[in-house]
C-alpha cells in the first residue's frame, strides 16, 4: 500500500488502496471513500468528465456535504420561498410562440453553492442543470459561489434540483438572495468603478502633462492654459468620484476626533489639488493634477488587492461556519423530530443536555443554565427559571429541558442563517482596528513633520512654489499603506491558506498567540488516539445476573447522547452488536434507564427503573470501594479493563478498548518538536496506559502524565504558565473544556464537542493532527513576513520622508515610491499563499 | 494652433465615452465573474478533442 496516495476527486488521503475507484478520463482513479466514488461516477455519467481535465481546485469532500444537505428542505418551505423566489412572466416571441422551455411563468432565485470553487465547477453545474427537465436558466458564478436559477415550477422543484447537485458533490444552500449579498455586490462594483476611473483619469492627465514635463518653457501661454484646464476638467471628477471614499472617511474620523490613515491621504490629495488650482490661476511654474490622479489610482489599486484577498477568506469562512440545522425534538402537537423551520408557535419541544436550542423558547418546568456565548459573547453560563425566555442558538448546559416555541421556527432559522453570514462579514473591524492604531500614531508624526515644514517656509519666507511641492511630497510619500495594508494582507493571506488546509482560525489574533507559544499540551483520548478505530471487548463479571444483551443495552442507553470518545466507541460497539444479532438475541425489553448524566472525567450515571444506581466508567467511579476484580485480570494478560459497568456497588461487566494513536500523531509531534516546542500529554487515563502510548510514539521528549482529574489538568497547565511559558492545549473539549479555556491558545480537533469547536482559537476541520503542525508552521511564517514588512515600512519611511522634506523627491515620484512600497509589502504577504 | 483646443476637447469627449461604456459593462455584470466564462468556453469546445484523445475509435477526423 502506497501511503502517499490521494483521492483523485477530493485530494484527501486514500485509506485503503483498491477499495474505491472510478474510471475518469480513460483511467481508473483511486478514491478515498464511497462518497467520492459515487460523485465521480455521477459526473462521468452526466457527460461532464471534462471537469476533471480543466478544474483548478480540488472538489469538496462529499462527507462535508452530508451535514449540509438537510438545509435543502428549507428551499421548499414557504417561509423562504415567499421571500426569495421571484416569478418571471413568460416571454412571448414576436411570432407569438413561446420561447422553448419557457411556455409558462418561471420561478427564479439565487442560491449559495457549497463546493463551487472554480470555473470548471461552474461549467459542470450549468451543464447538468440545463439538462434537467424544466430548467431554463442556470448561471453559476465561481467568484461568489452563487447560482442563478430559473425553472418551470410545474415541471420541477428546487428540492429535486438540489438533489441533482448533491449527486455531483455540491450543496445548494438557502443563502444568497439576502440584503447582505446585494450590499456586498454593490460595494465590489463601486470599488471596481472607482479604480477604473482613477486609472483612466491618470492616463489622460499624464498625457496632457507630458508636453509641460518635456518642453515646459517653449509652450506658449494659451496652449499651456488649455492643457492645464483640460487636466483640471479630468482631475476634478476623478477626485470627487474615486477619492470620495477617502475624503468621507477622513472627514468622519476628524469630526469624531480620531485620526486614521485616510486623513494624510486626503490631506495630500486636497493640498495637491488646491495647490494646482492656485498654480493654474497664478500661472505658476508647476501644477500637480497628474500626481493627484496617480496617487489615487495606486492607493485604490493596493486597497483593491487587499479587499479581494479578504473577501475570498470571508466567503470560505462563511461556508464553514454554516452548520447543519439543529433537529428539533417535538413533543406536541405531533411527537417526532423535525427541522426547526417546521416548528409552529406554541409547539412543545424538548432539548437534550448539551444540545443547541432550535428555536426561541419559553422555559417550562425546571430551571437550567444556558451557554449564550455564540449569541452575545457572554462567556459565563446564564441561569434560566421556568417562564424565562431562552434564545434560539443557545446551548443547554443543564439537564434536558422542555420549552414552548415562541414565534415560528422558520423566522428563527432564517435569522440564524443571516446572522452567520454577518458574523463572517464582521471579520473586518479587528484588522482595521489594528491598522488604525498604527495609522493614528503614524499620521500624527507625519502631520508634525508637515507643520514643521510649513513653519520653516514661513520663517525663511520661501516662495509658495518651493514649499508647496515639498509639503505635498511629504504627505504623499509617507502614506502609511506599507504599515496598515501589509499587516491585514499578511493575516488575510495566511488565514486563507490555513482554510485551504482545513484549519479554521477564529481571529487573526490567534496567529499571534500561535507564534508566541513555547509549550503545547495534548489530551490523549480522542486527540492523540483514535477511539473511532478501537475495538471493544466485553467480559461479564460478578454473579452474571445480567445477560450479554442486557449489558449491551445498558451501555447503549447510557452512552447514547454522550460525546465522550470512549462513550461513542462503546455506543458504536453496542449498536453494531444489535445490528448483527440473530433474531431472538436482540434487544430485550429492558425498561429505560432514567436521569442519565455525564460526570466529567469520571463516566456516565443513570438510574434503572427500580431506582438502582447504574454507572459506567473507571473502576473507582463504578465501585465505591475499589477492589480489583479477580476475573478481570484473566483477559488480555494482566491488563485492567478500561471501563466498567456497575449496578450499585457491584461490577457486572468490564470493557477493554485498545485505542491506537492516530496515524499522523508521530509525524506531527516530531515536526512540532523541530519547531522548538515543549510537548506534554495530559490524560485522565491510567498512567501505565499513557506511558505505553508515549512509548509507542518513540518520542523521549514527550512528557506524559496520566490519572489527572479535570481540575488537576487545569492546575498543571497553570503551573506551566506561571513558570513563564505560553502554553497551548490541543483537545476535544470533552474532559478538558476548562483546560482549553485556560490555555493561551486552544486547538480543537475535528471530532470535538460543539462547545469546544465554537470557543477554540483554532479548529481542525479534517480528522487527524496534521493541522496542528501546519498551523504552528504557518503562524511562524506569518511572523517572519510581518517582521520583514514592518522593517521595510519603517526603513522606507525613514529614508523617503527626509528626502521629500529636502525637496529631492517631487510629488510625482513620491506617489511612485509610495505605491511601489505598498505593492512590495503586499507581494511579500502573498508569499504566504504558497 | 487653433486646432489644439479642439483636439483636447475631442479627447475629453472620448474619455467620457469610454467611461460610459465601462459603466454599462459593469452594470450588465460583465465583471462579476472573471473566472468561469473562460473555463466555459474551453470546456464546451474541448468535448470532441478530449473524447478523441482517449478513445481513438471515435476519431473520425472531424474538427
Amino acid at each position: 500500500m502506497s501511503l502517499g496516495q490521494r483521492c483523485y476527486h477530493c485530494n484527501e488521503p486514500v485509506p485503503a488502496q483498491g477499495l474505491w475507484s472510478a474510471r475518469v478520463l480513460g483511467e481508473d482513479r483511486a478514491m478515498c471513500c464511497a462518497g467520492c466514488q459515487a460523485v465521480a461516477q455521477a459526473i462521468v455519467a452526466s457527460g461532464g468528465e471534462n471537469y476533471y481535465a480543466q478544474r483548478t481546485s480540488n472538489a469538496l469532500d462529499p462527507k462535508q456535504l452530508d451535514r449540509l444537505s438537510a438545509w435543502a428542505d428549507l428551499l421548499e418551505d414557504p417561509a423562504w420561498t415567499g421571500r426569495h423566489i421571484q416569478t418571471v412572466p413568460c416571454r412571448i416571441k414576436k411570432s407569438g410562440q413561446a420561447l422553448a422551455n419557457e411556455e409558462t411563468d418561471q420561478n427564479e432565485t439565487t442560491l449559495a453553492i457549497e463546493g463551487l470553487r472554480c470555473g470548471a465547477c461552474a461549467w459542470l453545474i450549468e451543464r447538468v442543470l440545463l439538462q434537467a427537465p424544466g430548467v431554463s436558466l442556470a448561471r453559476a458564478n465561481a467568484s461568489t459561489a452563487r447560482l442563478r436559477l430559473r425553472w418551470n415550477p410545474n415541471t420541477t422543484g428546487l428540492n429535486a434540483l438540489s438533489q441533482t447537485l448533491l449527486k455531483l458533490g455540491y450543496a445548494a444552500l438557502p443563502l444568497g438572495a439576502g440584503q447582505l449579498e446585494e450590499q456586498r455586490k454593490r460595494q465590489e462594483k463601486l470599488e471596481n468603478r472607482r479604480l477604473f476611473i482613477a486609472g483612466l483619469g491618470w492616463a489622460q492627465v499624464m498625457m496632457l502633462a507630458l508636453p509641460e514635463y518635456l518642453h515646459g518653457s517653449q509652450i506658449d501661454a494659451d496652449a499651456l492654459l488649455t492643457l492645464r484646464l483640460a487636466s483640471l476638467a479630468l482631475c476634478l471628477p476623478v477626485l470627487l468620484y474615486s477619492g470620495s471614499g477617502f475624503l468621507q472617511s477622513a472627514f468622519t474620523a476628524l469630526r469624531q476626533g480620531r485620526l486614521n490613515m485616510d486623513v494624510p491621504i486626503s490631506l495630500g490629495l486636497l493640498l495637491a489639488f488646491l495647490g494646482s488650482l492656485y498654480g493654474l490661476w497664478a500661472q505658476a511654474s508647476a501644477v500637480y493634477f497628474e500626481s493627484v490622479t496617480m496617487f489615487l489610482f495606486l492607493v485604490l489599486g493596493a486597497r483593491r488587492i487587499e479587499s479581494v484577498i479578504r473577501r475570498r477568506t470571508m466567503r470560505r469562512r462563511e461556508e464553514l461556519s454554516l452548520e447543519p440545522p439543529v433537529l428539533a425534538h417535538r413533543l406536541e402537537p405531533e411527537p417526532g423530530d423535525c427541522p426547526p423551520w417546521r416548528l409552529q408557535d406554541d409547539d412543545l419541544i424538548r432539548v437534550p443536555s448539551g444540545a443547541r436550542l432550535p428555536a426561541d423558547l419559553e422555559l417550562l418546568r425546571a430551571a437550567t443554565e444556558l451557554d449564550i456565548s455564540s449569541l452575545t459573547g457572554e462567556p459565563h453560563p446564564v441561569g434560566k427559571e421556568p417562564g424565562d425566555f431562552c434564545p434560539e442558538g443557545a446551548i443547554n448546559l443543564g439537564p434536558e429541558l422542555h420549552g414552548r416555541v415562541k414565534g415560528s421556527g422558520a423566522q428563527g432559522s432564517l435569522a440564524r442563517l443571516s446572522q452567520l453570514a454577518e458574523a463572517a462579514a464582521a471579520e473586518r473591524p479587528q484588522w482595521s482596528h489594528w491598522a488604525d492604531r498604527v495609522a493614528t500614531k503614524f499620521t500624527l508624526g507625519i502631520l508634525t513633520i508637515a507643520i514643521a515644514s510649513i513653519t520653516w517656509a514661513i520663517v525663511f519666507q520661501e516662495p509658495l512654489d518651493q514649499w508647496l511641492p515639498r509639503l505635498i511630497a511629504i504627505l504623499v510619500v509617507s502614506c502609511p499603506c506599507a504599515l496598515s495594508v501589509a499587516g491585514p494582507a499578511a493575516y488575510a493571506a495566511s488565514l486563507a491558506q490555513l482554510l485551504e488546509k482545513g484549519i479554521a482560525v477564529s481571529s487573526p489574533d490567534s496567529l499571534a498567540k500561535g507564534w508566541a507559544l513555547k509549550t503545547l499540551a495534548f489530551d490523549k483520548t480522542g486527540t492523540l488516539t483514535e477511539p473511532e478505530s478501537s475495538s471493544v471487548v466485553m467480559q461479564p463479571m460478578g454473579n452474571k445476573a445480567y445477560t450479554e444483551a442486557e449489558i449491551w443495552e445498558f451501555v447503549e442507553q447510557l452512552t447514547e447522547n454522550s460525546h465522550h470518545p470512549l462513550a461513542m466507541a462503546l455506543f458504536r460497539a453496542s449498536a453494531s452488536k444489535f445490528a448483527s444479532a440473530e433474531p431472538g438475541s436482540g434487544r430485550s425489553a429492558l425498561p429505560a434507564v432514567q436521569a442519565i448524566e455525564q460526570k466529567p472525567g469520571l463516566g456516565m450515571q443513570g438510574q434503572t427503573h427500580n431506582g438502582k444506581r447504574v454507572r459506567l466508567g473507571s473502576a473507582s467511579f463504578v465501585q465505591a470501594s475499589p477492589a480489583t476484580p479477580s476475573d478481570a485480570n484473566r483477559l488480555e494478560g494482566a491488563e485492567m479493563a478500561s471501563l466498567y459497568l456497575g449496578i450499585e456497588d457491584e461490577l457486572i461487566a468490564g470493557f477493554w478498548l485498545n485505542d491506537r494513536p492516530r496515524p499522523d500523531a508521530k509525524a506531527t509531534l516530531l515536526e512540532l518538536q523541530k519547531l522548538g516546542l515543549d510537548l506534554w500529554v495530559f490524560s485522565g487515563d491510567r498512567s501505565d496506559r499513557v506511558r505505553a502510548l508515549a512509548k509507542t510514539l518513540e518520542l523521549p521528549c514527550l512528557q506524559a502524565i496520566g490519572e489527572l482529574q479535570p481540575e488537576e489538568k487545569l492546575q498543571k497547565l497553570r503551573h506551566l504558565q506561571t513558570s513563564g511559558h505560553n502554553v497551548g492545549m490541543v483537545g476535544d473539549g470533552i474532559n478538558d473544556a476548562p483546560v482549553l479555556a485556560q490555555a493561551d491558545l486552544s486547538i480543537a480537533v475535528s471530532a470535538s464537542a460543539p462547545l469546544a469547536k465554537q470557543r477554540a482559537d483554532v479548529y481542525l476541520l479534517r480528522p487527524g493532527l496534521r493541522g496542528v503542525a501546519e498551523f504552528m508552521n504557518m503562524a511562524q511564517r506569518t511572523r517572519t513576513i510581518l517582521k520583514q514588512n514592518i522593517a521595510w515600512a519603517i526603513g522606507y519611511n525613514l529614508t523617503a520622508i527626509p528626502l521629500a522634506a529636502l525637496g529631492i523627491i517631487g510629488p510625482a515620484w513620491a506617489a511612485v515610491g509610495m505605491a511601489s512600497s505598498s505593492l512590495l509589502v503586499m507581494a511579500n504577504a502573498a508569499r504566504l499563499l504558497r | 494652433m487653433e486646432v489644439f483646443p479642439i483636439l483636447v476637447g475631442i479627447s475629453l469627449v472620448v474619455v467620457g465615452l469610454v467611461v460610459w461604456i465601462y459603466f454599462r459593462m459593469s452594470s450588465s455584470g460583465q465583471f462579476d465573474d472573471l473566472d468561469s466564462p473562460a473555463q466555459r468556453i474551453l470546456l464546451d469546445d474541448d468535448k470532441g478533442h478530449i473524447a478523441s484523445k482517449h478513445s481513438p475509435a471515435d476519431d473520425s477526423g472531424k474538427p
